[in-house]
């Protein structure tokens, strides 16, 4: 279906907007003017998405950019269903709200220009994701991405800890993008397309026979299949932050908190579950299954790490590998629908929560000024009563937590219920009747809830509750700008369930069900059977393990506060360690790299730059010897016949005595001569 | 008999034109050698067209004067400027043209 003019002009203005002010704000030295530049520029690039979801005809828009062999085309398209619709005025409104935010967060930082540039940028590059409908221009836009959130982590750039968090995530990045990459490269040379569209177009119809799965003209054994699903699957393990490339987010904390909230929360890390619904159809069961068990296992890590954090951020960015995990895990048991709601209520949830840390830690910040003492502005433990000092930033954090840990009329609780009640439908028609190892899964996912109630319950009564544990000082922590404040607030308030559906118990009537439908695909459906008698009693477990983990969290909560929960047990330091997933990486690749860099670096030194010198003395050597021979030898035949003929000119000049008689002389003496010659040899004679 | 001593006499005069033309470093008498020279060749023309109807010789011999004169005149002119020159007739000073 092709697209009307009006959807090419709104969709090219919601993308390239933020693209122009970024760079202009980037060209730009001057400060106030621009940053009203780019927060328009975001502002126009949300009308333009709020007008394209208003208008009702879904279509594609087209230009074709490369004709290559074979009739084999390369299109720079856009997709205009209601998935990219969906999620491009999530991106634009998450971005405006992370804009407005920033002018209170980093009005005193001299880089403010710079960082505004860059989150132009990144919103420009996160909405080509998003809006692509190619798997190579996705690909394109997803480097970008990828690029922009280095540059964001890195903001700080004279923190060394933050430009080694930017090089981790852009490197631990790359790793999963080779899989990205080699997997677009085996459908184009398989398929011979990387267009969406045409993709699924040949997947909607493919006939399986005799483990091969018929795709237009092209047969693909199943395990090739599955193979280039997995490959794909690789770039969102390392954009989503899933298990094992999940060590990068906690790291990316080194960016400004306004960049986590946008880049760690809302958009970048949900970029991967996006890329994973948009790719869904290409997935075969086996592969789901691996998609599953990785979603999983990433939302257990996650929320065991998140467990004894004592950073703010940490502990969200844990609960985003442990949320990002849940959505994966929904993707794997074929919930498409709930994984994308997942990620729209979880990106309003955690962009509210991470705004509110935000504000927590700039309202500490002020307060180190005003006190001249100096804590950590992110460790909890310094935190503590600011309820009644922070009333809109302890309201907007209270609401986005309870969504986030799933309390029923929350918008988190609807899809995580959804997502759980889909994983164990799932996981009961694999085993049939009774109990099997995918039960695993939906008991993971449980467990999760249960965690992720009790490290949200910790951080609400660390940060907000009990009395303030910073040093006596006359100033007290306030509460902050408008600006940061009411972004916040309206973010917090859209976690609300009733927002997203009119059953506050039920996510399956959520309106956005209606919109967002799974590509139809023969090769990853997955038979789930109905499961409303399950319905009700997962949502009450679910329900059951929130307020669990809550309540845990509350009764503990004196011994958070008196500092006990950090006393060093090996669990909790596991815990604290992130599992020592870090270590382990840096013990089995990176000093082993290291190693392998060194001997190379050993080699470089001695054999190839021996061979080097070698050929460069033995050149001079040459060059030498051939500039002995030029200079006496060549020279020396040139200088030869100089001197030669310098003799002879010089025995002759002696005739040019200048003096005519002289040289009157010398012409008798020719004449004598003639005349002799006549005479004698001529034998000419003269008679007188 | 008168022919052959008319004969030496030009060849004496010859001689003795080309031995002063050689030898004398003043100019005038460089100039007065030639002179010598080129009356002993006149002699010898004049001598040689007695025997010729047409008178060749003799026409010959009166070219050779009046060539004579306006050489002599040419000579004295650059005589004259070699003097003002390097203020003396003698040609041996007058070697610029000594390589």
């Amino acid at each position: 279906m092709e697209a009307t003019s009006y959807h090419s002009v709104l969709v090219l203005t919601m993308l390239v907007a933020p693209l122009i002010t970024a760079l202009i704000t980037l060209l730009l030295r001057q400060r106030r003017g621009t940053l009203w530049l780019s927060i328009s520029g975001v502002a126009v690039s949300f009308v333009a998405a709020l007008l394209l979801s208003q208008s009702p005809a879904a279509g594609t828009v087209h230009y074709t950019w490369l004709v290559l062999a074979e009739g084999r085309q390369l299109t720079f398209g856009f997709s205009l269903d209601w998935l990219s619709r969906i999620i491009a005025l999530l991106v634009t409104f998450v971005s405006l709200m992370v804009h407005i935010y920033s002018i209170g967060y980093m009005h005193d930082d001299a880089g403010i220009n710079r960082y505004f540039g860059f989150l132009g940028l990144f919103t420009f590059s996160m909405l080509g994701i998003v809006l692509s409908q190619s798997l190579l221009m996705i690909f394109f836009f997803w480097e970008l991405v990828g690029f922009t959130s280095y540059l964001l982590i890195g903001f700080w750039y004279r923190k060394p800890s933050a430009v080694l968090a930017a090089k981790k995530a852009f490197i631990v990045n790359r790793i999963g993008d080779m899989g990205f990459l080699a997997g677009i490269a085996l459908l184009w040379g398989w398929l011979g397309t990387t267009n969406l569209d045409e993709l699924q177009a040949l997947f909607a119809v493919a006939q399986y026979q005799n483990g091969y799965w018929l795709l237009g003209i092209t047969e693909l054994s199943n395990l090739a299949l599955t193979g280039t699903a997995l490959a794909l699957f690789c770039g969102v393990i390392g954009k989503s932050a899933q298990f094992p490339l999940q060590v990068w987010l906690p790291d990316a904390m080194e960016g400004p908190t306004p960049v986590s909230a946008l880049i760690h929360a809302a958009t970048m890390v949900a970029a991967g579950v996006f890329l994973l619904a948009r790719i869904y159809f290409l997935f075969p069961v086996e592969a789901l299954t691996v998609v599953a068990i990785i979603g999983a296992l990433t939302a257990v890590i996650g929320a065991v790490a998140a467990l004894t954090q004592t950073d703010i951020k940490k502990v969200l960015a844990f609960s985003t590998i442990s949320q990002l995990g849940y959505m994966v895990l929904a993707m794997g048991v074929g919930a498409w629908f709930a994984a994308l709601f997942h990620l729209i209520t979880h990106a309003f949830f955690k962009a509210a929560l991470f705004l509110s840390a935000g504000s927590v830690i700039h309202s500490l910040h002020r307060w180190e000024q005003e006190s001249g003492r100096h804590i950590d502005a992110q460790d909890m433990r310094w935190m503590g009563g600011l309820r009644k000092r922070m009333p809109v930033t302890y309201y907007s954090y209270l609401i986005a937590m309870l969504s986030l840990a799933g309390l029923p009329f929350f918008s988190g609780f609807l899809s995580k219920d959804a997502i759980i009640i889909a994983s164990w439908s799932w996981a009961s028609a694999l085993s049939g009747s009774g109990f099997s190892i995918f039960h695993l899964l939906p008991m993971m996912a449980l467990l999760t809830a249960f965690l992720t109630a009790y490290y949200m319950g910790r951080q609400l009564f660390l940060v907000f509750f009990g009395d303030s544990r910073l040093p006596a000082s006359t100033s007290l922590p306030t509460e902050v700008a408008s600006f940061m404040k009411w972004p916040t607030a309206i973010l917090a308030l859209l976690s609300l369930g009733i927002f997203y559906s009119v059953n506050p118990l039920d996510g399956k009537s959520a309106w956005l069900g209606d919109l967002l439908q799974a590509p139809a695909s023969t090769i990853s459906s997955l038979t789930v059977a109905d499961a409303t008698q399950l319905h009700w009693i997962m949502a009450a477990t679910t329900v059951l393990m929130a307020l669990g983990g809550l309540a845990l969290a509350g009764k503990s909560r004196h011994a958070l506060v008196t500092g006990k929960e950090w006393v060093r047990s090996a669990p909790a330091r596991w815990s604290y360690h992130q599992l020592y997933f870090n270590q382990a990486y840096d013990r089995i690749f990176v000093r082993p790299f290291g190693k392998l860099s060194d001997a190379v670096s050993r080699f470089d030194t001695s054999v190839v730059d021996g061979i080097v010198n070698v050929l460069g003395v033995s050149g001079v050597v040459i060059a030498k010897l051939l500039g002995w021979f030029d200079r006496y030898i060549v020279d020396g035949l040139v200088n030869l016949s100089a001197w030669i003929s310098g003799r002879a000119g010089h025995v002759t000049r002696g005739i040019q005595s200048g003096n005519a008689q002289s040289y009157l002389l010398w012409g008798v003496i020719g004449i004598l001569l003639m005349m002799v010659w006549v005479f004698q040899f001529m034998a000419w004679k003269i008679t007188f | 008999m008168i022919t052959s001593q008319l004969l030496i006499l030009s060849a004496f005069m010859f001689c003795a034109g080309l031995f002063i033309a050689l030898t004398k470093k003043n100019a005038i008498y460089i100039l007065i050698g030639i002179e010598l020279m080129l009356n002993a060749a006149n002699i010898n023309f004049v001598l040689f067209s007695q025997n010729d109807p047409t008178l060749q010789g003799q026409m010959a011999a009166i070219f050779v004067m009046v060539i004579a004169a306006a050489e002599m005149a040419v000579a004295l002119a650059i005589l004259f400027k070699i003097y003002r020159h390097y203020q003396t007739a003698d040609v041996s000073d007058a070697n610029e043209l000594k390589g």
